[in-house]
């Protein structure tokens, strides 16, 4: 990379006089792996070398960096008495009885004492989580069915509130929710709320991908981001937010696709190389890396059924990237 | 604080930082104030955009606050924010130039000024933090509401509890790292990047396991 010149239509660019062939000059060097350190630095510098300037409006500002520093202070008052924890781990063997289904699971109770606790009627966790490669059924307490794929895990409480049936969701999983008058049943996911009543949906928003989805397979669904409404989503419907901005894209998709992994398929639409691979991954248990940094971010719409070995699947994807595909020490490398 | 603070020499940066580490809420607004002016008018230039600028901009103050107890390590704090922004900036447009290529081109127009997405990504990291120091052991749970929720000073606490200020110290470190250890677990990764990371490595040496913690971990490892 040539820093003289990098410097020159970087600082055109941010003059804004950038003429369209430097705009995509800048963008072909940043797209094809440029030393990254070099160019940090050279933002780092240009920044430094910039006049100061106020925005226009300071009152947003100011509340910005109040909010910051509540971030990580309670809600309420503090309570007089810490609750006491107690754990208990139970292996596999244990909860087989309560939970239906194969996978390699570990199961965490975390109990504390309530009566120390004012009226804390959450008193009691379950988290279930399965390791790559593996997928697990397992029953709510309010006969709500999950499926949950491979790398993932799921935090519940032992008994629901009265109001709301709220579960933590990290990674991928399909819901078929009982339908309970007045009930809402919450899926929380990240920054991902998502909201139903009675029915069956994917929802997939594990922490290492980029985007994240909920697709509908029955009834009606609601998805939020806080308190903003990203969409309401019916049958045949799927959303996808973009982990880092939060934009959002929507879709149909053919339900039959839904949770298509259910049955050890595997569908990928419009995603990108990284997220496929950090999916193949999982479902494989098979290390796979991608050397060429610029050939995660391609967009790739690829199926496989559940016969289809990693290899052949790999090869298929290498084909369509004009990418190389060798193998060393069980690891597959794609460049 | 008023903004008239711009005129920090590099010692007074050093200083303010120090301030901040120990949790001074006062200093991280003044650090703030003095930073705003400096890193602003480059990211609005850089992003073409308000709304990424803001969200750079609390991201990254999100990041020095929650890695507060790491900041008196930081020799040259002035240049070190310039990284941080500069890294966030970085990997913005990369973002963004990946987003024209494939998927609906965004033309560069003029966007409202938005703060839904800040609001709720606060509050939800509000949540998973009150969620983290509920699982803090007794003793440190204590202090750290003590901290924070009722503003008193590491030798407050220590007189108040008959412990060293030492112990207290320790403690809020631990705590801070417990927290940003549950962040990072529920996947709110993108508000804590490599640059705390590196260091965070030191810590865990000697930094005592909790039970519930190393539980956690090995589930999320399996």
């Amino acid at each position: 990379m040539d820093k003289q010149q990098l410097t020159l239509l970087l600082e055109q660019y941010l003059a804004g006089k950038a003429t369209e062939q430097e705009r995509q000059a800048l963008f072909n060097i940043v797209q094809s792996d440029p030393d990254e350190e070099l160019f940090k630095q050279m933002i780092s510098d240009l920044m430094q070398k910039e006049s100061l300037g106020f925005p226009a409006n300071a009152e947003p500002w100011q509340k910005m960096v109040q909010d910051i520093v509540q971030i990580d202070k309670g809600k309420t008052a503090p309570r007089k008495k810490a609750s006491v924890f107690t754990l208990y781990r139970w292996v596999a063997a244990a909860a087989v009885v309560l939970l239906v289904g194969a996978g390699v699971y570990f199961y965490i109770d975390r109990t504390h004492d309530s009566s120390l606790a004012k009226t804390d009627t959450s008193s009691t966790f379950k988290i279930v989580s399965t390791s790559a490669g593996k997928q697990m059924e397992l029953v709510l307490p309010d006969g709500s069915h999950v499926w949950l794929n491979g790398g993932s895990s799921i935090r519940y409480p032992a008994s629901f509130s009265a109001n709301e049936r709220s579960v933590q969701l990290r990674g991928e999983a399909w819901f078929d929710v009982q339908h309970a008058d007045k009930i809402p049943f919450v899926i929380r996911s990240g920054p991902l709320t998502t909201t139903v009543m009675g029915t069956a949906f994917d929802v997939r928003a594990y922490p290492d991908q980029q985007t994240m989805e909920v697709a509908v397979q029955r009834g009606k669904v609601k998805v939020q981001s806080g308190g903003t409404l990203l969409a309401v989503l019916e049958k045949g419907q799927l959303v996808k937010i973009k982990a880092y901005d939060h934009s959002i894209s929507r879709d149909t998709i053919d339900i039959s696709y839904i949770a298509a992994w259910k049955q050890g398929d595997l569908y990928y639409e419009d995603e990108m190389l990284g997220d496929i691979i950090a999916d193949l991954q999982r479902v494989f248990n098979t290390p796979i890396e991608i050397k060429r940094a610029s050939l995660k971010l391609v967009v790739t719409t690829a199926s496989f059924n559940k016969n289809t070995d990693l290899r052949k699947a790999l090869e298929v994807i290498c084909r369509i990237n004009d990418a190389r595909l060798s193998e060393n020490n069980g690891t597959f490398i794609i460049e | 604080m008023a903004s008239n603070n711009n005129t920090v020499q590099q010692g007074d940066e050093k200083e303010l930082f120090l301030q901040v580490a120990e949790g001074d809420e006062k200093a991280f607004e003044t650090l703030f104030n003095v930073f705003l002016p400096k890193l602003y008018p480059f990211i609005i230039k850089f992003t073409k955009s308000e709304t990424a600028a803001q969200e750079i901009i609390q991201e990254t103050f999100i990041r020095v606050w929650l890695s507060r107890d790491k900041l008196s390590e930081i020799e040259n704090p002035g240049g070190w924010l310039f990284k941080v922004v500069s890294n966030e900036c970085y990997s913005h447009l990369r973002k963004s130039i990946l987003n024209n290529k494939f998927y609906n081109p965004i033309t560069t127009e003029p966007e409202p000024v938005n703060t839904t997405h800040e609001s709720f990504a606060l509050k939800e990291l509000n949540r998973l933090i009150s969620e983290a120091v509920d699982q803090l052991p007794a003793q440190r749970k204590k202090i750290y509401r003590l901290s924070r929720d009722e503003g008193k000073s590491i030798p407050e606490i220590a007189s108040l509890l008959n412990i060293s200020p030492n112990t207290v110290k320790n403690a809020l470190v631990a705590s801070l790292k417990f927290i940003r250890e549950h962040l990072v677990k529920y996947g709110v990764i993108f508000f804590l990047m490599l640059l705390t990371e590196k260091k965070e490595k030191i810590f865990t040496a000697d930094s005592p396991k909790q039970p519930l913690n190393l539980l956690i971990n090995e589930t999320a490892r399996k």
